[in-house]
């Protein structure tokens, strides 16, 4: 099943960033992160996205794919 | 916010009162029902003014114990159900003050739909088996109820309610999801 893939993982390393310095750069709880990080996400809010990009300077498209879950 | 509270606690203990006098009542009833089967069936005597009696002497007292008994049977049933029903309805008022839109709630409200049913059965069962009795009889011995359309638009009302907690509970779930 193709389905939205998460890249967030990828995007932290290009940026030598970890999550939790992210948590705090884009004002979204580590929880939350979390949550988003492992595909755990039902959905994502506009304004957490431009948040993400801007933090990590990056388009959408960058943070999310589409095609199959890597198990 | 602080009056919410104050308004789901103020429930919550009127609803345990109202539960404690239903138990009460429901024990007192079956004592009554209890009394009414043995004179019934004969078994013990009442002293009973026989000035009181006057427009029932015709009929024998063995028949005004057993609409004495229906009567009470009825009523424990009733308060069994309400009983249930409150209870049903102070679990709903103790979530509210959390998360009120959990499947929990919509699965009680059905509940509390199915008992009103029950409740309106059990009046109308009651209502039909008194008007077997003799007039003289109903007039002393009073139980059950007609139909009322008011309660079946109440059972409606809490169906709909139930159906609009289940969604509830469905949005919040996605809300929990989103990020």
């Amino acid at each position: 099943m193709m389905e939205i893939i998460v890249k967030l993982d990828d995007m932290l390393h290009a940026r030598r960033m970890t999550l939790t310095e992210l948590a705090e750069k884009v004002d979204i709880t580590l929880a939350n992160l979390s949550i988003l990080k492992t595909g755990k996400a039902k959905a994502i809010r506009f304004s957490t996205l431009a948040s993400i990009c801007e933090a990590l300077d990056c388009q959408p498209g960058d943070v999310l794919g589409f095609g199959e879950p890597a198990e | 916010m602080a009056n919410k509270h104050h308004l789901f606690l103020i429930t919550g203990w009127a609803l345990n009162a109202a539960m404690l006098i239903s138990l009460a009542l429901t024990a007192v009833l079956v004592l009554a029902f209890g009394v009414c089967a043995l004179a019934g069936a004969g078994l013990i005597h009442l002293p009973i003014p026989l000035e009181d009696l006057k427009d029932i002497k015709d009929v024998p007292l063995t028949l005004v114990f057993l609409a004495g008994a229906v009567a009470c049977a009825s009523g424990v049933f009733l308060l069994a159900l309400l009983t249930l029903m409150l209870l049903m309805t102070g679990r709903i008022v103790k979530s509210a003050d959390q998360d009120p839109f959990v499947e929990d709630n919509a699965r009680r409200l059905m509940q509390i739909g199915w008992l009103l049913v029950a409740m309106q059965a059990v009046g109308l069962g009651a209502g039909m088996i008194m008007a077997l009795f003799p007039k003289p009889v109903r007039d002393h011995v009073q139980a059950g109820f007609d139909f009322s359309p008011v309660g079946l638009l109440a059972v409606l009302l809490i169906f709909v309610l139930a159906q609009i907690f289940r969604r509830g509970a469905q949005m919040r779930d996605e809300l929990e999801g989103t990020v």
